[in-house]
């Protein structure tokens, strides 16, 4: 059948088909094509850098580790296996969430940090999401109660969370990272709280909390355990707050040197050994010995007065140094910074 | 006068510790004291802390019926919500309740504060082991563990070589007051014993008193030499009349100083990992060095540490919850 015939033949039978499949149609939908292609290629072309940046935008929601949640009184924790975290940065970071992972970087401060790709800690292999729900079960626990929970958890026991060394939570609305961070003495929980329900529901925990970062203007002084305290005072301070205690967690200074806290002369003749015995952690300096008392507390306090000299690694002088700085009866100061420290588990050699 | 009974509660038999309070209680004082221990150790250790005590789970009418009984409940470390309703729906209405914790926050067994006030059982007094334990917990009430084995002092002799005696009790790692041990304090050891300067003897899986035995028997104690805590270990050492070696901080010095209530130094031999190799080869090449401090461990223990004298400690809080009654 000639060619004409065909064309005829499917004008009649098929007229839609007939213009679609025309010569005209095809080629103005592959020039679009073309077109599409070049746009793409040019922004490609143009510099590396950008290519980068616009893929990275396209792919920055962290690393969803799993799901924790609290249902008819058991906890109950999922973990993706096979998800491989970055330990030797010593930034690592686990958010707590109670939205979907595509929807994090819409929230308020979380999305903040999120976006923030150029600081060590906010990096894809640093900072990682586990998914908490919006389980309002939790408000029913008293501490007891968490504690309990925590105790009769084999999952939290078995240290299933030793690679991170933060744990954030923003807005508190349930123990979850209490629950995280008792499962092993190395990780801190850095507590940001910006609205007065949060700081109401926290009250409880304020001996859990490492770091808190607040707004300026919430009443927080039942927080005075807190070994940091970050102010803030706007939402453009979030950024920088948070930063600054994980840089603070975190950060492991080569030297790490004793620096004087408390000191009559700053004179330690010996005081570069003592830098190189890395287990002492802490000195003090004594003008007598006292003993006896009924409990730790009461041993702190009356060691409060005769202690003369009091030095601090570097690391902890960074962590303690609200507590070092705040204004406030002396001896009250240093019973605090002391049992602060030896909670801690500084180790206190005497000079 | 009325013989109060006393009640110690643990989950296991937590190394023998809630048995000794309770057969120095029986023997130097004016209470009656039970044990009841929930779970025995599993495996290899299964009976060998249980002796002196009642296992919940095969003598379950006897020990409800002495829970039934008890003036003051005093339990060790945590139990769990079954234990605790058992204990819940049995005890009489004027017991008074002891928490003594053993074990710190976020290590193991426990991680975490048991003894909160909102909690099913309200206690009348919390209490810690002496050690390094009362800096995690600052409240508490500082009480001593117990040596309950005879003292002894068996010094070296000249033509003797020193028997080194290091027994690691578990194996946990990780967290700040776990660690028992490092690649350098084994091969420092293993040297010294391969040069012949000492006899070394790495126990485990002995029981309590069979290891005192052996104990007794040797010169040196190796506690542990990492944390900045003593332990049980050295009390034993001591006991035994063993140099010591630990490398216990200013503030767990502290807590014992505070126990025997005295300003004395403690009879320690110091050993960190920065002067490990040099520390340890001065003790072992001076046979002198190694009496005086067999000497000094044994005087010490005799003076400050007998059963006897502590067991004051827990006699006064019983007396205190009892008499605020």
């Amino acid at each position: 059948m000639n060619r004409k015939l065909r064309k005829l033949r499917k004008l009649l039978l098929h007229p839609k088909m007939f213009f679609v499949d025309a010569k005209y149609n095809r080629l103005m939908k592959k020039n679009n094509e073309q077109q599409q292609d070049v746009v793409v290629s040019a922004v490609g072309n143009e510099s590396s850098d950008v290519k980068k940046s616009i893929s990275s935008i396209q792919i920055t929601q962290p690393m969803n580790i799993g799901a924790m949640s609290f249902l008819n009184n058991v906890l109950k924790i999922e973990l993706h296996k096979k998800k491989v975290i970055n330990q030797s940065l010593g930034f690592s970071t686990l958010v707590l969430s109670d939205v979907n992972n595509k929807y994090l970087i819409n929230k308020p401060y979380l999305g903040v940090l999120i976006r923030d790709k150029s600081f060590i800690g906010f990096k894809d292999k640093s900072i990682y999401v586990l998914d908490i729900g919006t389980s309002l079960n939790y408000k029913e626990l008293s501490k007891y109660k968490v504690n309990k929970l925590f105790l009769e958890t084999e999952f939290l026991r078995q240290k299933k969370f030793k690679e991170f060394r933060n744990v954030l939570d923003i807005n508190p609305r349930t123990p979850a990272a209490i629950l995280i961070k008792k499962s092993d003495p190395k990780i801190r929980f850095v507590c940001v709280i910006t609205n007065k329900t949060s700081l109401e529901y926290m009250k409880i925990y304020c001996d859990e909390i490492d770091v808190l970062i607040v707004y300026k203007n919430l009443d927080y002084s039942k927080f005075d355990e807190v070994p940091r305290i970050i102010e803030m005072s706007s939402k453009s301070s979030f950024l920088g707050a948070v930063k600054m205690a994980l840089i603070d967690n975190s950060y492991k200074s080569d030297c790490n040197l004793l620096l004087p806290i408390l000191t009559a002369t700053c004179n330690l003749p010996n005081i570069d050994k003592l830098n190189d015995s890395k287990h002492i952690t802490g000195l003090i300096r004594l003008s007598y010995s006292l003993v006896g008392g009924l409990s730790f507390n009461d041993l702190i306090l009356a060691e409060t007065t005769v202690i003369k000299e009091l030095y601090l690694r570097d690391n902890l002088y960074s962590i303690y140094k609200d507590k070092i700085f705040k204004a406030g009866n002396e001896q009250e100061k240093l019973k605090k910074l002391l049992l602060l420290t030896l909670k801690e588990g500084v180790f206190y050699e005497k000079i | 006068m009325k013989k109060y009974r006393v009640l110690h509660i643990s989950p296991t038999p937590l190394v023998d510790s809630p048995r000794k309070i309770s057969d120095c209680l029986n023997s130097f004082t004016n209470y009656q004291s039970d044990v009841i221990v929930f779970n025995d150790y599993p495996g290899a250790l299964k009976g060998m802390f249980t002796v002196n005590a009642l296992v919940f789970s095969e003598m379950k009418e006897l020990c409800l019926s002495i829970i039934a009984d008890a003036d003051i409940i005093h339990i060790h470390n945590f139990l769990n919500s079954d234990q605790e309703n058992i204990i819940f729906d049995h005890f009489r209405s004027d017991v008074k309740f002891i928490y003594q914790a053993h074990s710190p926050l976020r290590e193991g067994p426990v991680f975490t504060e048991y003894a909160t006030d909102d909690g099913l059982i309200q206690f009348d007094e919390k209490c810690v082991v002496a050690q390094y334990q009362p800096r995690l917990y600052p409240d508490y009430t500082i009480v001593p563990n117990l040596v309950t084995e005879h003292p002894c002092l068996n010094l070296l002799q000249d033509d003797e070589l020193p028997v080194l005696l290091f027994s690691p009790a578990h194996t946990r790692t990780g967290g700040r007051w776990n660690d028992k041990t490092t690649s350098n304090l084994d091969r420092t050891l293993n040297s010294l014993e391969q040069l012949g300067l000492i006899k070394l003897i790495i126990a485990s899986g002995y029981s309590p008193q069979d290891l005192f035995k052996v104990r007794a028997r040797s010169h040196i104690t190796i506690d542990e030499i990492i944390t900045g805590a003593f332990h049980q270990i050295s009390l034993e050492g001591l006991c035994a009349g063993n140099v010591v070696i630990n490398n216990s901080d200013f503030f767990s010095n502290l807590m014992m100083k505070s126990i025997i209530q005295k300003d004395i130094d403690l009879p320690f031999y110091p050993v960190s990992s920065d002067n490990l190799e040099r520390q340890v080869m001065k003790l072992v090449t001076d046979k002198e060095l190694i009496r005086k401090y067999q000497n000094d461990s044994y005087t010490f223990y005799i003076d400050n540490l007998l059963p006897e004298n502590l067991i004051k400690h827990y006699v006064d809080m019983y007396d205190r919850v009892i008499i605020n009654d």
